[in-house]
């Protein structure tokens, strides 16, 4: 079953951080990376990265830079620290969320 | 690679009406991603249609970065203020273009223009307010607001040319009586006149363009002064305001313009039409300037020898321009036409008075043209040289 869009359009800034937080990299492959983490029940398409990208950008949470690939031109990103400080609160967040919706619709233990 | 550029025309054609920052960079990432996509499908299919279509179909959708006002333009069905604003510039269009055959044509046009921008727009200022103070209508007072300033930059450039034109021809003919009064020799040649003419036409063009400018501002400043909501102006100002003039990028355009490839064989071509205008009118009444060396022996005889191999010469020199495009052939070609437009020019002019006599016909007409081509060969000249220097000092 792939993972519903919606639900997880909420979370896009915060997932493309964490992946930046492991190192720098550019579209394609962080997008190649969150298909491989969640067997292929994510794949974020090019407007949704892009959009997201501009917004993190705008934002102070990521620079960019050009490099040249094998094939082409490609445009890294990399996390500031604004992003690993805004990424903290996330997680943290998330964690205290997690719990409350786990109260009501229960998690993997509540499953079992 | 070919693959990548039908990526390319793809991800262009997405983006080919939304105006966003750095577009160029946006495809080149965009169309980086869906190829190396592209790439990885090919592995798993072996199948380049189907990869493409299969990377396609994951682009998802970027409507949310659609240009604003292209469906904000379009939120209202037209009224007759629309039909007034294109009639306005229609007209505008006819007047300049009416100049060149009726003056009195040109200045009716120019004034209904005029006036039914200006109802038209009293009209929509109105309506703006209207819409504001009575239905707190934001949207519409901002439609009605860009229906004032969005054709009035077109019209102020099309109403300038006419008038700047009809001022220019009206003071040259002052300028022109004023001095033949006090000389009755002066002024006779048709080159004198247009170059009068041009020059008063530029003054003027600048004059007004500088008042209309400053009236553009005027405008916007007092529809925004009258309004209670400002930002929905400055909307329209952002978008319809008059673009900085970047003299660098006009610089280099005219510079690129002028030292095309086919540019030196084109004066070739001018320098030798005029010559033979010129000879045609004056040597003698309806004869060519190969019949005239066969004429004379004498010195005059070997001058036009001379002169024919120089013009062939520059020809061959404007074909070697046309062909191996190199700076230095150019050069050479302009100076040569330069020079060879001058000595005719003079060899001529001391001739002219032994003609004159013998009762050929001194074309006015052929004097304008000839001097025309000189002085073009000149200017354009001197516009290479300082290109040529200003690009240098770039350089360093």
């Amino acid at each position: 079953m792939k993972v519903e869009g919606d639900f997880l359009r909420g979370y896009t800034d915060a997932i493309i951080l964490s992946v930046l937080d492991e190192a720098d990299n550019y579209g394609y492959q962080i997008n190649s990376h969150i298909t491989t983490i969640t067997d292929e029940k994510l794949r974020l398409t090019e407007a949704t990265l892009y959009t997201s990208f501009k917004r993190l950008e705008s934002d102070g949470f990521i620079v960019s830079y050009w490099q040249d690939g094998t094939n082409t031109k490609r445009k890294y990103y990399s996390i500031t620290t604004e992003g690993k400080k805004y990424l903290a609160i996330y997680k943290k967040i998330w964690g205290e969320n997690k719990k409350i919706i786990d109260k009501f619709l229960g998690g993997y233990e509540n499953e079992k | 690679m070919k693959m990548k550029n039908k990526i390319r025309k793809y991800v262009e054609y997405i983006f080919r009406k939304k105006d966003i920052e750095n577009k160029e960079e946006v495809i080149e990432e965009i169309t980086a991603n869906i190829f190396d996509r592209y790439l990885d499908l090919f592995e798993k299919y072996q199948d380049e249609e189907k990869a493409y279509v299969e990377a396609i179909k994951h682009v998802g959708d970027f409507s949310e970065f659609e240009n604003e006002t292209d469906d904000y333009k379009h939120q209202y069905k037209p009224d007759w203020t629309n039909l007034g604003m294109v009639i306005a510039l229609v007209l505008g269009v006819s007047a300049v273009i009416s100049m060149f055959f009726s003056s009195i044509l040109a200045i009716i046009l120019i004034i209904l223009s005029i006036t039914l921008y200006v109802s038209a727009s009293n009209y929509l200022y109105h309506n703006a307010i209207y819409e504001f103070n009575n239905n707190k209508d934001v949207i519409k007072q901002d439609d009605a607001l860009y229906k004032i300033i969005a054709p009035l930059k077109r019209l102020f450039v099309l109403w300038n040319l006419g008038i700047s034109y009809l001022i220019a021809g009206l003071l040259t003919s002052i300028i022109q009586t004023i001095v033949t009064v006090n000389d009755p020799d002066a002024f006779t040649s048709i080159g004198q006149v247009i170059s009068v003419y041009l020059l008063v036409f530029i003054i003027i063009f600048i004059i007004l363009y500088a008042v209309l400018k400053k009236l553009y501002f005027h405008i916007v400043d007092r529809i925004n002064d009258s309004l209670s909501s400002k930002i929905n102006v400055n909307v329209a100002v952002k978008n319809y305001n008059f673009k900085p003039i970047n003299l660098q990028k006009i610089f280099e355009s005219i510079y690129k313009g002028l030292n095309n490839r086919f540019m030196p064989l084109i004066i070739a071509i001018i320098v030798n039409i005029a010559i033979e205008t010129l000879s045609f009118e004056r040597i003698s009444f309806q004869s060519t300037y190969l019949s005239e060396i066969i004429y004379f022996s004498d010195l005059t005889g070997t001058i036009f020898t001379v002169v024919l191999g120089l013009r062939i010469t520059l020809v061959l020199a404007g074909v070697m321009s046309l062909i191996f495009n190199k700076n230095v052939l150019k050069f050479i070609t302009i100076i040569f036409g330069a020079a060879l437009s001058i000595f005719v020019y003079i060899s001529f002019d001391n001739k002219m008075s032994y003609y004159a006599v013998h009762g050929y016909k001194i074309g006015v007409a052929t004097d304008g043209f000839f001097v025309f081509v000189a002085v073009t060969c000149f200017i354009y000249l001197v516009l290479l040289i300082g290109f040529k220097i200003i690009s240098l000092f770039k350089k360093q």
